[in-house]
């Protein structure tokens, strides 16, 4: 029944993924929501604010900002989900490997430990400098960026796995590992790396922003956030809409994603406790 | 104690050679040719070019010849040659390290203040207004990207304002009071961006700290509130928090990229990133050995002050 303390608890969890999940379904089919070909000029019409027919206004060769910012939307999410995808797959295999082998978990814990601190902005500027611009070395490099501090979590989320008496029982019956790893072990960390990964994903977001803002990332015309913010930059003592409206959507992104990571942790952490 | 030290700075120095051999090897982690991923995947660049690029950076010598020279040039602080103004890559860092040194210690500085100042109003004053309005200003610092922050300080100061000047810059050398009001910005940009990760850390950090028994002897002796907090509650808090900020150096390194982009500071970091746009490999691995190394120092430097201040670390 829906009693309030019922809706307390899962309220931030249910908007901020009716949130998110909007902005993917707009990263999918960005078109119906388009009011503009984002890559139409309106000579006449250049670097007005928002008004009833440029809901966003116009840059500074006449495109619509808004329809620019929907656009954004897919290669944004493609970027971020991309790469979290990647860092997932190869955090998951390296920390079930380290939680599994005490020489390969003692190897990669100092490892990650060192590679977490470093600030991950200034890799991926020297990776992507030897790179062509584009979605997919962005994809490869933050993903491959992220994938060590999956595997941390994965590690030290496995190396409490292991230890639960039903795993012990199915070494005891001779099951195989993987099959160990599989039904035992995998279940019982997803939940973590749920979190995490979606904890990544706003990390992802801002990483791709800044690097697209420093134009090392997705190069114009192509309309990713931080490349309009790079835009706005010069042409903002003019008409602010540049700034503004990317800014916004950016960070209510960053705000919601971060809000849906939260309510997740709430939202699985008692039940599984309470499964166990 | 001596004994941690001493280790701590072994480890460092290994770190740091390990870092330069790094450097030498670095460009063979990415797929493809060295010397056509240099010269810019994107055009097709024609074989003279790509001969001397090779002989230029030695990469047609076997692996570990390629590496002792790296480490011998390193060691010599030879970090190569610019492809874009041969000038020599140390030069270049010698100019624009002390720029970038100034806005990361001094918006470290701020961020310090800002943040644990903030954090321990909003402990104190728990669950009200005050701990609300310091929460939601410190979730917006995290949640907007630093050079969105940035970019409106420069559209409001500089703008709107006219306070301060939005891009002209002169050296601290040639004119120290018009240096400093232009790092007042940026640091602030950069500071506040920091400021708020400190700020809730210090509220967490202090929320708990106050939940302790001592405190309560402490208020129930008769102490005032302020000496309670401050002389202590706000000690024993902090030393996570200064645990903490040793760790947070990278991201405000990471943070120095973008701020110097976005008012042009002529700082190492914003060399890297125009460097990197026009494939200057020297300049990008220099700058990238240096950064490092300056990681790996200053961690050091932290690690030791926490080690100094509990002792319960040495012995582990």
């Amino acid at each position: 029944m829906l009693t309030r303390r019922l809706i307390r608890r899962y309220l931030k969890l249910v908007v901020s993924a009716l949130v998110v999940v909007f902005f993917m379904i707009v990263g999918l089919y960005p078109a119906p929501f388009q009011r503009l070909p984002e890559t139409e000029m309106h000579v006449r019409a250049r670097l007005k604010g928002p008004s009833p027919e440029y809901w966003f206004g116009t840059d500074m060769f006449g495109r619509d900002i808004y329809s620019r910012v929907v656009v954004g939307t897919r290669i944004t999410y493609t970027v971020s989900v991309g790469a979290v995808l990647i860092a997932v797959m190869g955090g998951v295999a390296l920390g079930i490997a380290g939680g599994l082998s005490r020489k390969i978990g003692f190897g990669v814990m100092r490892l990650v430990d060192i590679l977490i601190c470093f600030p991950p902005i200034i890799i991926a500027i020297f990776a992507l400098s030897l790179m062509k611009p584009g979605v997919v070395p962005l994809i490869l490099v933050i993903g491959f960026l992220y994938a060590p501090r999956m595997a941390r979590v994965v590690q030290s989320a496995v190396l409490e796995v292991v230890q639960l008496p039903y795993i012990e029982a199915q070494r005891a019956v001779g099951t195989g590992l993987w099959r160990i790893v599989r039904r035992g072990i995998l279940p019982q960390i997803m939940a973590p790396i749920i979190v995490q990964a979606t904890i990544m994903l706003a990390t992802a977001m801002l990483l791709e922003a800044g690097l697209s803002f420093l134009g090392l990332g997705i190069r114009p015309p192509t309309p990713t956030w931080g490349a309009l913010i790079s835009e706005a930059r010069r042409v903002m003592h003019i008409n602010l809409s540049l700034l503004v409206f990317p800014s916004l959507v950016l960070s209510a992104n960053v705000i919601f994603i971060n809000l849906l990571g939260d309510g997740l942790r709430d939202f699985l952490d008692p039940k599984m406790r309470r499964a166990q | 104690m001596l004994n941690y030290t001493i280790r701590r700075l072994l480890i460092a120095a290994i770190l740091v050679l390990v870092v330069g051999v790094i450097g030498q090897v670095a460009i063979y982690m990415i797929p493809g040719d060295p010397a056509y991923l240099i010269l810019g995947a994107e055009m097709a660049p024609d074989p003279v070019m790509l001969k001397s690029v090779r002989e230029e950076l030695g990469l047609d010598q076997p692996l570990y010849v390629q590496v002792l020279r790296g480490l011998g040039g390193f060691l010599r602080l030879d970090l190569g040659k610019s492809f874009q103004d041969k000038r020599p890559v140390t030069t270049l860092v010698a100019e624009t390290f002390p720029v970038s040194f100034a806005l990361v210690i001094s918006a470290t500085l701020f961020a310090i203040v800002f943040g644990m100042t903030l954090g321990t109003i909003a402990a104190i004053k728990h669950n009200t207004l005050i701990d609300w309005l310091a929460t939601v200003v410190a979730t917006l610092g995290i949640s907007t990207p630093v050079f969105v922050t940035g970019t409106f300080m420069i559209y409001l100061f500089s703008l709107q304002w006219r306070l301060v000047p939005a891009t002209a810059y002169a050296s601290f050398s040639e004119d120290p009071a018009s240096f400093l009001k232009q790092l007042m910005l940026p640091m602030l940009a950069a500071g506040i961006a920091h400021g708020a990760e400190t700020a809730r850390m210090t509220r967490s950090s202090m929320l708990e700290t106050l939940r302790a028994d001592y405190i309560t002897t402490a208020r129930s002796k008769g102490l005032t509130e302020l000496a309670v907090h401050v002389r202590h509650g706000l000690r024993t808090a902090l030393i996570p928090v200064v645990a903490m900020i040793g760790v947070q150096f990278g991201s405000m390194f990471g943070r120095t990229v973008l701020i110097e982009v976005v008012f042009n500071w002529p700082g190492m970091m914003s060399t890297m990133v125009s460097a990197a746009t026009f494939h200057d490999f020297p300049v990008v691995r220099g700058i990238l050995i240096v950064v490092a190394g300056a990681f790996i120092l200053i961690n050091l430097i932290t690690d030791l002050i926490y080690a100094y201040l509990d002792p319960r670390i040495v012995y582990n």
